[in-house]
């Protein structure tokens, strides 16, 4: 199979291939030998046809012949039977018999025989095949004849439609007509007759000639054709031996009535045929006379030498069309080769050297030859304009990489600040939750403070009872220590800034820190110089630098460096020798050399109690503190650090801008002041508010307390009050409420505000940036010193000059 | 018309007893009753073919004679009611006897008329010819065969029926005159008159199987009757069974 059709596709390829000249030709011959082919089988179609026509025309002629003979013969056969039906034999016979029956009676089997004796008598005259009597119910009474063996009597033929035409007692006495009795094998054409008498139906009766192959024989004489006689779809008898065995099939059926001429298949062969009708049996098949002539056979005959005619000339023409096929694809395909030549040798050079000489060509050639000049135009024009576009896509190509490479870039960015901003919510968060516990532990510090001071101060120097007490004292002040660094992380603590230099602190504190870091670690300070200032608080700053510190030593325990360096940050366009008033921050670095943090570990140092140390070593508030301190400050923190490669805390804090310096002095504890001014103590924590009224009426003040903002003014209109000293936070009134309402009715006291959270209470309250505020937790000694300084700057600034209310610009919380 | 209703009910006859009507019967013998009722007939039994004569009549013209106007009123003459049995079990009057053994045939317009006599056994028919041309009365019938010969116009012949027999009578020269005579074994028969109607009087009280009778019928139409003394049996007939054996749709 692959073979052959490998090689039908490979003649396919050549075909294809193959050159215009030769195919021309090959068409040509096709062409003309399809020609030839269809003219020769036009014509045996013609040929058949009129053959058919022909034949037709003959047949329908020796139909009608036929037809004609056949019409006579019945006619003649049907005057015989009705003149035999007036003998008086049968009428009187029959007549009898009926009436004998009508009777009951037993008929007389004489009138039997007499009729039958007649009916023998008669068929002898008439040379009949068969004569039949029937009674009125179509029931054989009598019969003669040499078929009259086959029709016993009894034996009904009133399924006949000529009988039944006959007997009927509506129809015409003379009614009846031809049928076709089937007796045995025999088909006997009968004509059918009544017997009436005196206008009744007495009985019937037959005359048939037998249709056999003298019939047949007879009427292929008459119409010169082959001769078919059939009943139903079965041949009787035929003329031609090879027909008597054939079946006329279907084709009879759908001829059965028309008497036209039809083409029908016998025995292999076609045959032109027309039928002539003889009747129908009591079994109601239909007897046919068919005349035919042979179709296939005629046909054949004539088609045979026009065959080899055509065959000849066909061949004859086939040659010749090759030939002048071949001479015209010479012709007309010449100029265009040369064309074709003249333009591969331009493809080979890719372009036009020299126009091609077609003046001497043909229209074709011409046109052809303008049409490619104007395609090379045209084709030059696309490329100039394919290179244009080309480098255009080029630049573009580059814009959008480059536009691609900043979006990525920016997209980065906005994901490290979306880190950044996580970080942060995460430490509010835990922030606002550590204040509001170090704000529950100030208060019960406080107390457990003060009343412990309180004990010292009355008991023996050196005695066991003072040691304990002191004892006590230290482990107040270092839960103290620790609540400020829990509010120092919050943000909760109370600030004192001052408008400091980097530098100073950082040198002020180094002495200490390198005592605490210890020999095997080498500090280095780098403090540039003329450091913008900086507004902040001093102690926290010198915390900042302790915690930080302590976090290198112990991140750098075989040794290393620690170095502080300070700088002024300026804005990436500034100039570098700018001044220092142009400064954006001021940095401050804390770097070690030691063993650094990973990723993990550095997004949570500023939790706090998050600690990498030992259980016991570190509290895991160190860096929560710096944190806190750092942005209670406005500043930032940033740590950049590697495993291995080290840590460097960044601080950077906005420089301060007023230029006034404000340091406060520190705190004398030498010697309490005393006092005998009245004070109202307005305190919602039981506990503070006893330690506060008992720490002030021992440094001899008139002291008066109040639970709450109602008791205060009650009190406050009892009598005249020098210095109020009022909680901030307090259940339906605040502090400053109060103090509103209370110089509403009464001249301005001497204010001091206390809180434990409070830096932003100041904001929270609209406070007066110049009151006076006292931090809790705070000792008697602070208490004591702060009312006595308020007192004092009070007096001084009304010796100075008049002012209105008793706010006062002490130094405690100077701007 | 009744015809067709009886058609349909398919029956044959029916018979009833009902009492006498007081005084319309005089009593002729005190152990009689009498048969009385109607007959019917189917309309087929009436329908006659058109004729068609192949031979010119030998003497008065060529046309047929015509068709009964009323075909049924005419058939109705041809219907016989008879009682079944012989004279032994039905006494008779003499004179009843001797008035039924007469009958007479005419022949006239080539038919024999009327188309139908009932006679008792030992009764004699005449056979006048009234046409003009000649007829000749013989007949085939098993036990009756007789042939008067041809006689013209004025002459009689006769015929004697000694046998219980029905007898049919035809013309030779013409093949479609036909006439039955029926020769019964007692005195008690009538035909129906126009008006359908047919009595049967001077009946001897007993049981009686009463038998209606045509020509073209296949079997005798029969019904069992008791007859009571001065009292009148009803039996009514209808004769539906058509010639050539065609069953009533």
């Amino acid at each position: 199979m692959t073979p052959i059709v490998s090689a039908v596709a490979s003649l396919r390829r050549r075909t294809r291939r193959s050159s215009l000249g030769l195919k021309l030709a090959a068409l040509g011959g096709a062409v003309t030998a399809l020609v030839v082919w269809i003219a020769f089988w036009a014509l045996s179609v013609q040929i058949r046809a009129n053959t058919r026509d022909s034949f037709a025309n003959e047949l329908s002629r020796n139909q009608r012949t036929l037809q004609h003979l056949q019409t006579r013969n019945a006619s003649q056969l049907l005057f015989g039977a009705s003149l035999i039906a007036q003998s008086p034999s049968f009428l009187y016979s029959l007549k009898t018999y009926q009436v004998e029956v009508s009777a009951g009676q037993r008929p007389d089997e004489r009138l039997v025989i007499e009729i039958e004796e007649e009916l023998g008598r008669l068929s002898q005259v008439v040379e009949a095949d068969l004569l039949l009597v029937t009674d009125d119910s179509g029931r054989v009474f009598a019969s003669a004849g040499p078929h009259a063996a086959a029709v016993p009597r009894g034996t009904s033929v009133a399924s006949l439609a000529a009988m039944r035409l006959a007997l009927d007692p509506n129809a015409r006495a003379d009614a009846g007509g031809l049928a076709v009795l089937r007796v045995g094998q025999a088909y006997i054409e009968t004509a059918v007759y009544p017997l009436v008498q005196d206008g009744f139906t007495v009985g019937g009766l037959l005359v048939g000639e037998r249709v056999d192959s003298a019939f047949v024989a007879s009427a292929r004489a008459a119409s010169d054709a082959d001769v078919v006689l059939t009943a139903g779809k079965s041949i009787i008898t035929a003329t031609d031996r090879a027909l008597a065995g054939a079946s006329m099939g279907a084709l009879l059926d759908a001829h059965a009535r028309d008497s036209a001429t039809t083409t029908i298949r016998l025995a292999g062969e076609e045959y032109v045929a027309a039928p002539v009708w003889l009747g129908e049996t009591q079994e109601h098949e239909a007897v046919r006379l068919w005349i035919l002539q042979p179709l296939t056979r005629t046909v054949a005959a004539l088609t045979r030498p026009l065959r080899r005619v055509f065959l000849l000339y066909g061949a004859l023409a086939v040659l010749v069309a090759g030939i002048g096929a071949v001479f015209t694809a010479r012709t007309v395909l010449g100029p265009f080769q040369r064309f074709v030549r003249y333009m591969r040798s331009g493809a080979a050079t890719e372009q036009r050297s020299a126009p091609f000489e077609a003046d001497g060509e043909a229209l074709e050639v011409r046109t052809l030859n303008e049409s490619f000049g104007q395609l090379m135009g045209s084709l030059a024009g696309k490329r100039r304009e394919l290179e244009e576009r080309t480098a255009e896509l080029a630049a573009a190509n580059v814009v959008l990489t480059d536009e691609i490479s900043e979006r990525i870039r920016v997209e980065q960015a906005l994901r490290e600040s979306e880190a950044q901003l996580r970080q942060s919510q995460k430490l509010e968060a835990i922030g606002t939750l550590a204040g509001g516990i170090a704000h529950d532990f100030n208060n019960l510090i406080t107390v457990i403070s003060g009343y412990t001071q309180l004990a010292l101060m009355r008991s023996e120097q050196n005695s066991s009872t003072a040691d304990d007490l002191q004892q006590v004292v230290e482990a107040s002040d270092r839960a103290a220590n620790l609540t400020h660094q829990l509010l120092a992380f919050s943000r909760k603590q109370v600030l004192q800034p001052t408008v400091l230099d980097l530098g100073d602190v950082v040198k002020g504190i180094a002495p200490m820190l390198r005592r605490i870091i210890g020999e095997h670690i080498v500090l280095r300070i780098e403090t540039g110089a003329s450091l913008a200032r900086v507004r902040a608080d001093r102690g926290q700053l010198e915390q900042v630098l302790l915690n930080l510190a302590v976090n290198a030593r112990d991140a750098m325990t075989g040794g290393g460096t620690l170095t502080i360096a300070t700088a002024n940050v300026f804005d990436s366009a500034t100039p570098p020798d700018a001044d220092r008033d142009e400064a954006r921050a001021v940095s401050l670095a804390v770097s070690d050399t030691g063993q650094g943090m990973t990723d993990d570990v550095r997004d949570r140092i500023f939790e706090p109690f998050f600690t990498t140390k030992e259980a016991g070593k570190g509290t895991g508030l160190g860096l929560s503190t710096v944190y806190g301190i750092v942005k209670q400050s406005d500043g930032t923190i940033a740590v950049n650090t590697a495993p291995g490669k080290g840590t460097t805390f960044t601080i950077s804090l906005p420089p301060a801008q007023t230029m006034a310096v404000t340091e406060i002095a520190a705190p004398d504890d030498s010697e309490l002041p005393r006092g005998t001014e009245t004070i109202l103590i307005v305190e919602d924590a039981e506990d503070v508010r006893i330690l506060a009224r008992r720490s002030l009426v021992e440094r001899g003040y008139k002291v008066l307390a109040a639970r709450n903002a109602a008791e205060a003014l009650e009190i406050g209109a009892a009598g005249t009050i020098d210095v109020l000293l009022t909680d901030i936070v307090m259940p339906n009134t605040s502090g400053p409420q109060l103090v509103a309402e209370y110089v509403a009715i009464r001249r301005a006291p001497i204010v001091i505000y206390m809180s434990g959270y409070a830096d932003d209470a100041l904001v929270r309250y609209e406070l007066d940036p110049n009151v006076v505020f006292l931090r809790k937790p705070f000792t008697p000694a602070v208490l004591a010193r702060t009312v006595r300084a308020a007192l004092d700057a009070a007096h001084a600034g009304a010796n100075d000059d008049s002012a209105e209310t008793g706010g006062a610009d002490v130094g405690s919380a100077a701007d | 018309m009744t015809v067709a209703l009886a058609v349909l009910t398919g029956a044959a006859g029916r018979a009833r007893a009902v009492p006498n009507a007081a005084g319309t019967l005089p009593p002729a013998r005190p152990a009689t009753g009498r048969i009385e009722g109607t007959v019917e007939i189917s309309s087929t039994l009436a329908a006659r073919r058109a004729p068609i004569r192949i031979y010119a009549d030998p003497g008065s013209g060529s046309t047929p004679p015509a068709s009964p106007r009323d075909p049924i009123a005419a058939e109705l003459k041809n219907v016989v009611v008879y009682l079944d049995g012989d004279g032994e079990h039905l006494p008779a009057s003499p004179s009843r006897i001797e008035s039924h053994r007469h009958g007479s045939i005419a022949q006239r317009d080539e038919r024999f008329a009327p188309h139908v006599v009932a006679v008792m056994q030992g009764g004699k028919v005449e056979f006048p010819n009234e046409d003009d041309v000649f007829h000749n009365v013989y007949s085939l019938s098993s036990g009756s065969t007789f042939d008067l010969g041809r006689y013209p116009k004025g002459s009689s012949r006769a015929a004697t029926f000694n046998r219980v027999a029905t007898v049919t009578v035809f013309c030779h020269i013409h093949q479609d005159m036909s006439a039955v005579v029926l020769v019964l074994s007692n005195p008690f028969f009538a035909s129906p008159g126009d008006d359908h109607k047919f009595v049967i009087d001077d009946v001897p009280e007993g049981d009686y199987t009463v038998v209606g009778w045509h020509e073209r019928i296949k079997t005798p139409i029969t019904w069992r009757v008791h007859v009571t003394a001065g009292q009148a049996t009803v039996v009514d007939f209808n004769i539906p069974l058509p010639q050539g054996g065609r069953v009533p749709r």
